[in-house]
């Protein structure tokens, strides 16, 4: 009883002092971490049973298993027993630390106004003092493509850290992307109950293509009078930037496929709501996928009515490569779970990880440092009490960015132990 | 007997209409009054559906018929008209005509942007600008030529003429299309009283919602009666209006079948009888639409092919829509053949050889041509009151028919003359004699061998040439013109034709004059044309499910005896999780719980092994199967409108949300005002009707509404003006009203005549315990709030949906005893939602208070069994108490747990078979049984896919077919879905 009061009081002060302000970024690795036993799943399909992973200096230095004979004195160990250890998943697509919330346009800066915004960087209005962050990474999310939206060229992306100082301390990846909002071809009017056409389809696609042409031009071009619109997008046509381009529609993503090879781009399609229709066009132009949430509605009213939930399984089964996502920021804590409906739906469960992990890293291009439990990767993992796909099980104990161990408290926490502390005292 | 009485009734009229024809109007010159005396002979005459005479003489006189008679003899002072071949038909009657008067216009207008919250008609008129019995059409009736002469056209000698605007479209005024005055072609002045649920034109903001009409008309019936009975309201022209026109033909314009079963519910409460304006899916609920008692209007209107070409175009299409291009035209049959009265409207059609198509492919389609004739001449004449005067062919009837070159509903037939009240109006001359038939022409040197058809004839040279030979016929005057042989020259004749024999002069391709003659030496070619029968005979591809799209069934499922062995059973009572027990369905409930069970023979037996048995999912916050509009925003309070009133049966969100294992679900209102709406409590029926699928014997709901969304707080600073505006002004909505409804109840126990408030009425339900609310609230101060009005009030607030700072006040709520339906996990999403936590459920529910996790999304419902593992992952709820979040809890909630939320045995057999721990992100739902039929069942799922496909595929061909055929295509617009969240609002009752 005594020490259950000590415990409070310690926790309640605590509290306290760091209410309405977000953890500490994690201190730079100072020894050496080695994580014994559990059940580690690399992120490139392979699992170790009984595993050891260690890393030093933020890197990860060994990935075997447990029974191997390495020295660890100098370790600082952590009991992997009956855990899982996977890499830190990666939450693509997001409006994370771009939108604080939703309804207060203050706290938006995830649309800037035009229609063609290509110079527009989200790094640069990435918060990394967010009170929503903190939240996201306890589940294990530890990094976000931070994604703008609105207009058809939304700007670019980054992929950041989900602990750090600020922006510059968090771009993994700065700059990784344009975005794309291919043009809607139809509109619904809830009046007719149907789809209506829209007008300015041909018109807004060729806008578009005028703009990609222009820029190409541009960027080939010597001594041009500078044009920040047109310079933004040289990182397309030099290999240095990919071309998300968020399509839905059978139609669009093939259309969006015919201008990435026009202007031989890098492409990637987010969203795919109809990708299943297009897997041959997609295997054959190796486009992949960043497929949009898993917990979502059947596109038409005849669809199969889990059609959502087994698109991920159907691009699996057709070799298309893809990654899974989640809709909008706060939301990305239920990222892992998007994954979980997926597999209960038929896709192989280590494809579901990987493809929170080193798919994702792949598609967004920061495979060479993060996404899967690699000697040489960027220490960044999480250790789980249970299977981290099921909500049932999904205990996250500890995290690593960098080897930095993360600390998981958060608003909400803070917020929970306020109040446990109310109903306490009344006991 | 009966040809006495004739004459008797024939001298009559004679005598009347003499003295009839005085008129107070003025004339000018010399007077010319015509008694219109005429005799048509050698005709057939089809005085109405389902009779012939055959060489019939019809006499008429005076704008009345005098007489119809086999082989007949012209009176002597009448014309004679020879109609030889012709065909006479009684005119055809229009009930929904809009004709002869002014386009519906907006009083006044309203500001962009703002709430307009009272009528802005000047006058002594009601508060609600869509409600205008006081429209009385004949005061506004202009006869209009053009329009006049083109319904003609359509056959029509009558209509009931409206301003198809408004909920109250106040009355029509029922006229002839002559082409007199006013006063002369008004037949009845107020012909019947019109009603939908739409409100037009008006800019009012009231109602905004489907519901919020109903609720209107509702209200509007008893104000009425009030109104009579009482003078507190001083004059209200409105009322005395639909007063007055209650006397009238109700006629009740709907927009699919769903809405005649509502009409039918205003008509049962009210005791009235509605003749339905039907929308053409009737077909779809042919057994509810007999049920419902109702006389029908139905319209034409059939869709043409969609252009399915490209797949992807197609794929957007449901099967609803391609069912419905097939199915259509079989509405009247399935109509008639069901023994529904109705009549047909043109309404819709533009062009009378569209509406004659129409016709011709509801008769090909199944419609004796007897039913459709009866449906545009008797049927509406009976309707509109007016069957002693139009309607069939009869002594003392107007003279309203048609004179038809052949049978009226054929290919090719055309309307000759279309007589109203006597008067002719020719559309195409009546030929001086007929033509068709065989002749030997000589022209010249020259001798032909010439069959004249009614479009063309022909030359028969030898077995293999053929001639085309061009004529036409003008007040007996003959022009021919045709080759002299195959490739020759044109030979061009005219003259005259006397008899059976035409002659005269012309010119052969030389240009030399020759003399003609041709002369008739066999009967009438044949008339009918081969074209017009070759699409009857194709095979109907659509099946008759219900709901009539994707996953209907084609037959009602059935309760089973079902015994589900070795599973896990989550009985949510005291035995707790019972591992590898038995449970038993028998009769719609749970028979048997736990042990092994020994069943009766012929019980469906489910291996359990390794599934789990848990309750059905009760959602207590969702917004699935709603029609038009969630939201009655128009005013800070709409207690009066329902839920109820608007369940939309067809949702495909209801079979998808039984695949989540969903077996109840509280349709709120929305959560844009204080006060909202009722809920409806409906059990996932799918295939059933609004009313099958209502929770039985469940106390009433209210949605209330707190804080942002009631203030009006994300929107443009143009709506500040409906009150409240601030968290302050939202107490004092509660304070005011509940204020007046314990007046109002005050009022109604000390026996004063009270006018019957629906809004009061139900506001005081809350008071006397018998209503409970379920109120959308975030923040800890307008919770305790709304929990210290309802300790001044004397009731208990029952539930706070949302609720997500309730953690912070879960003590306070404990105490009061309210219940607390939440999110798992959502927050961020807007100012009021910043601190709310995961583990407010787990905090509640510690603290005592009854505690579910609710969906408020079409999507999510489908995974609350996974929303509910949430309050073990945030703050460690054990799992068997975790379900109970979205099983027994709800129930709890909303006072059903003695029927579902657990399994015991006399409880409703509403269970979901899992494959997995429910709580599971890999559970998956296997059957989904509501009252103990599987309403969901994961395998045959995939065999209604495959027939689903096929069934598609099989109209999509078709439609091709039809293409190909030339048949006229629309655009593949795929039909959508609206889904509804707490703050939908837009205006739906429009």
């Amino acid at each position: 009883m005594q020490l259950k009061h000590i415990f409070l009081l310690f926790a309640t002060l605590l509290s306290s002092l760091l209410m309405a302000q977000p953890p500490v970024p994690g201190a730079v690795q100072a020894k050496p971490i080695a994580i014994v036993g559990g059940t580690a799943h690399l992120g490139n399909g392979e699992v170790i049973e009984n595993a050891l992973v260690t890393f030093d200096q933020g890197k990860i230095t060994r990935v075997d298993r447990a029974s191997a004979k390495v020295d660890l004195s100098d370790h600082e160990v952590v009991d992997g027993t009956g855990k899982h250890i996977y890499p830190g998943l990666i939450a693509p697509n997001t409006q994370l630390g771009i939108v604080e919330i939703a309804a207060v346009s203050a706290t938006r800066d995830n649309a800037e106004t035009g229609y063609l915004n290509p110079n527009a960087r989200s790094l640069v209005a990435y918060n990394t003092d967010s009170q929503v962050t903190p939240t996201v990474r306890s589940r294990g999310v530890l990094f976000a493509q931070v994604t703008p939206q609105g207009g058809a060229l939304s700007g670019q992306s980054s992929i950041v850290q989900l602990d750090a100082w600020n922006w510059e301390d968090a771009a993994v990846l700065a700059d990784d992307g344009h975005h794309l909002n291919w043009p809607r071809r139809r509109s619904y009017s809830w009046r007719q109950g149907t789809w209506t056409k829209n007008e300015r389809y041909a018109e807004q696609v060729q806008s578009v293509e005028d703009f990609l042409r222009q820029a190409q031009a541009y960027c080939a071009g010597a001594d041009r009078e500078p044009n920040l619109r047109l310079a933004s997008a040289c990182g397309l046509f030099n290999g240095k930037q990919r071309l998300f381009v968020h399509a839905n529609l059978a139609k669009d993503i093939e259309q969006a496929i015919l201008l990435g090879k026009k202007f031989d781009l890098d492409l990637v399609i987010v969203g795919g709501e109809e990708s299943y229709l297009v897997t041959e066009l997609l295997r054959e132009y190796k486009v992949p996928v960043v497929l949009g949430p898993t917990h979502a509605l059947p596109g038409t009213l005849d669809s199969d009515v889990d059609q959502p939930f087994k698109t991920p399984a159907a691009l699996h089964e057709a070799g298309v490569q893809f990654c899974l996502s989640n809709e909008g920021f706060w939301q990305q804590r239920n990222l892992p779970f998007q994954a979980g409906t997926a597999v209960a739906y038929g896709l192989p469960y280590e494809k579901a990880i990987q493809a929170l992990t080193l798919d994702a890293a792949s598609i967004l291009g920061v495979a060479d440092r993060i996404g899967s439990l690699e000697v040489g990767k960027d220490a960044s993992l999480i250790i789980t009490s249970g299977d981290v796909l099921d909500m049932r099980t999904s205990v996250v104990e500890h995290a690593f960015i960098d080897g930095r161990k993360v600390d998981l408290d958060n608003k909400q926490d803070q917020l929970y132990r306020r109040f446990q502390t109310k109903y306490q005292r009344q006991k | 007997m009966k040809k006495q009485t004739t004459i008797l009734v024939a001298l009559l009229l004679w005598c009347c209409g003499t003295v009839l024809a005085q008129v107070t109007f003025p004339y000018n010159g010399v007077k010319d009054q015509r008694d219109g005396w005429y005799a048509f002979t050698n005709a057939t005459v089809i005085p109405q559906a389902g009779s012939e005479i055959k060489n019939a003489t019809l006499v008429i006189k005076e704008g009345r018929i005098v007489s119809i008679t086999p082989n007949g003899s012209v009176p002597e002072g009448a014309v004679e008209v020879d109609a030889e071949g012709k065909y006479i038909y009684p005119s055809l009657i229009d009930m929904y005509a809009e004709y002869g008067l002014p386009e519906a216009k907006s009083v006044g207008e309203r500001p962009r942007q703002q709430p307009q919250m009272l009528s802005n008609k000047e006058g002594a008129y009601g508060w609600n600008e869509a409600l205008k019995p006081e429209f009385r059409a004949h005061e506004y009736f202009t006869p209009d030529g053009k329009a006049a002469k083109n319904l003609r056209g359509f056959g029509f000698g009558v209509v009931s003429s409206l301003q198809q605007d408004g909920i109250s479209r106040g009355s029509s005024v029922v006229v002839s299309l002559g082409e007199e005055r006013a006063n002369e072609v008004i037949i009845k002045s107020e012909g019947a009283h019109y009603l939908s649920f739409s409100k037009g034109v008006s800019t009012q903001s009231y109602p905004n919602s489907l519901m919020g009409v109903m609720a209107l008309l509702r209200q509007t019936y008893i104000d009425a009666a009030w109104y009579q009975d009482t003078d507190e309201e001083g004059t209200n022209l409105s009322l005395e209006a639909w007063n007055d026109v209650q006397a009238l033909p109700q006629i009740f314009a709907v927009s699919d079948w769903q809405e005649v079963l509502r009409a039918q519910v205003l008509a049962k409460e009210f005791g009235k009888k509605y003749i339905i304006k039907g929308s053409g899916d009737e077909y779809q609920r042919i057994a509810e639409m007999k049920q419902s008692g109702a006389t029908f209007i139905l319209p034409l209107d059939f869709p043409d092919a969609y252009d399915v070409t490209d797949p992807y175009d197609a794929h957007q299409l449901s099967l609803t829509q391609l069912r419905h291009w097939e199915m259509a035209p079989t509405n009247p049959a399935k109509m008639a053949e069901a023994g529904i009265k109705f009549a047909i409207t043109a309404d819709g059609h533009k062009k009378s050889s569209d509406f004659f198509g129409a016709l011709r492919k509801a008769i090909e389609s199944g419609l004796s041509e007897a039913d459709a004739l009866r449906a545009l001449t008797e049927t509406p004449a009976t309707l509109l009151g007016i069957s002693e005067e139009a309607g069939t062919l009869a002594t003392g009837k107007w003279a309203n028919f048609l004179i038809t070159s052949a049978p009226l509903f054929a290919k090719g037939t055309k309307i000759h003359h279309n007589w109203v009240q006597g008067k002719p109006h020719v559309m195409d001359a009546l030929p001086a004699h007929d033509l068709t038939g065989d002749y030997t022409l000589k022209a010249g040197s020259r001798a032909y061998n010439m069959t004249v058809g009614a479009k063309g004839a022909k030359i028969k040279i030898d077995e293999e040439t053929e001639l085309d030979v061009k004529y036409s016929e003008d007040g007996g005057l003959i022009t021919l013109s045709f080759p002299q042989d195959k490739g020759a020259g044109l030979m061009r004749l005219s003259g005259l034709v006397d008899g059976d024999m035409w002659r005269g002069r012309g010119q052969d391709p030389t240009g030399a004059w020759i003399n003609w003659e041709a002369e008739k030496t066999g009967g009438q070619a044949a008339a009918e044309e081969k074209e017009g029968k070759e699409t009857a005979a194709t095979a109907m591809v659509s099946q008759q499910t219900a709901p009539y799209g994707a996953f209907g069934w084609t037959s009602r499922p059935q309760a089973e005896t079902v015994i589900i062995r070795n599973a896990t059973l989550w009985t949510n009572e005291e035995s707790g999780i019972l591992e590898k027990a038995d449970i038993m369905l028998q009769n719609g409930k749970i028979a048997q719980v736990g042990g092994s069970i020994r069943g009766p023979r012929g019980a469906i037996e489910i291996d359990g092994e390794g599934m789990h048995v848990t309750p059905g999912i009760i959602d207590e916050h969702s917004h699935i199967a709603i029609s038009r509009g969630v939201n009655e925003s128009s005013q800070e309070s709409t207690a009066e409108v329902s839920i109820a009133d608007v369940v939309d049966a067809t949702d495909v969100d209801i079979y998808r949300q039984l695949s989540g294992g969903v077996t109840t679900s509280q349709l709120l209102h929305g959560s844009a005002n204080p006060i909202g709406g009722q809920s409806a409590l409906i059990k996932l029926r799918w295939g059933y009707t609004p009313e099958e699928m209502k929770f039985a014997g469940a106390p009433g709901f209210i949605k209330f509404a707190l804080g942002e969304n009631v203030k009006q707080s994300n929107r443009s600073n143009s709506y500040g003006i409906r009150y409240p505006q601030t968290r302050m002004g939202v107490e004092q909505v509660f304070e005011n009203y509940f204020t007046e409804a314990r007046a109002y109840g005050e009022a109604i126990d000390r026996g004063e005549k009270v006018r019957r408030d629906l809004e009061l009425e139900t506001l005081l339900e809350i008071l006397n315990g018998e209503r409970f609310i379920t109120c959308h609230s975030y923040q800890q101060g307008e919770i305790n709030m709304l929990l210290k009005v309802a300790d001044r009030f004397g009731f208990r607030v029952n539930t706070f949906t949302h609720i997500l700072e309730g953690y912070k006040v879960a003590d306070k709520m404990a105490e009061h005893g309210a219940g607390g339906s939440s999110f798992s996990d959502w927050w961020a999403y807007k100012f009021e939602v910043v601190d709310a936590i995961p583990y407010n459920g787990a905090i509640m529910h510690e603290q005592g208070v009854t505690v579910a996790f609710n969906s408020d999304d079409a999507e999510m419902a489908r995974r609350l069994n996974q929303e509910a593992a949430k309050a073990v992952l945030f703050g460690g709820v054990s799992e068997e108490e975790a379900l109970k979040f979205v099983t027994l809890n709800p129930a709890k909630l909303l006072h059903i747990d003695d029927k579902v939320g657990s399994l015991k045995v006399g409880k409703d057999a509403d269970i979901v078979i899992w494959t997995d721990n429910p709580l599971s992100v890999y559970a998956r739902a296997k059957h989904t049984y509501v009252d103990g039929i599987k309403f969901y069942d994961m395998d045959e799922d995939v065999t209604r896919r495959a027939a689903l496909q096929d069934e598609r595929n099989a109209l999509i061909q078709k439609m091709l077919d039809a293409k190909e055929g030339g048949a006229k295509t629309q655009p593949a617009k795929g039909r959508g879905q609206r889904h509804y969240h707490c703050d939908t609002e837009d205006d739906e009752g429009r």
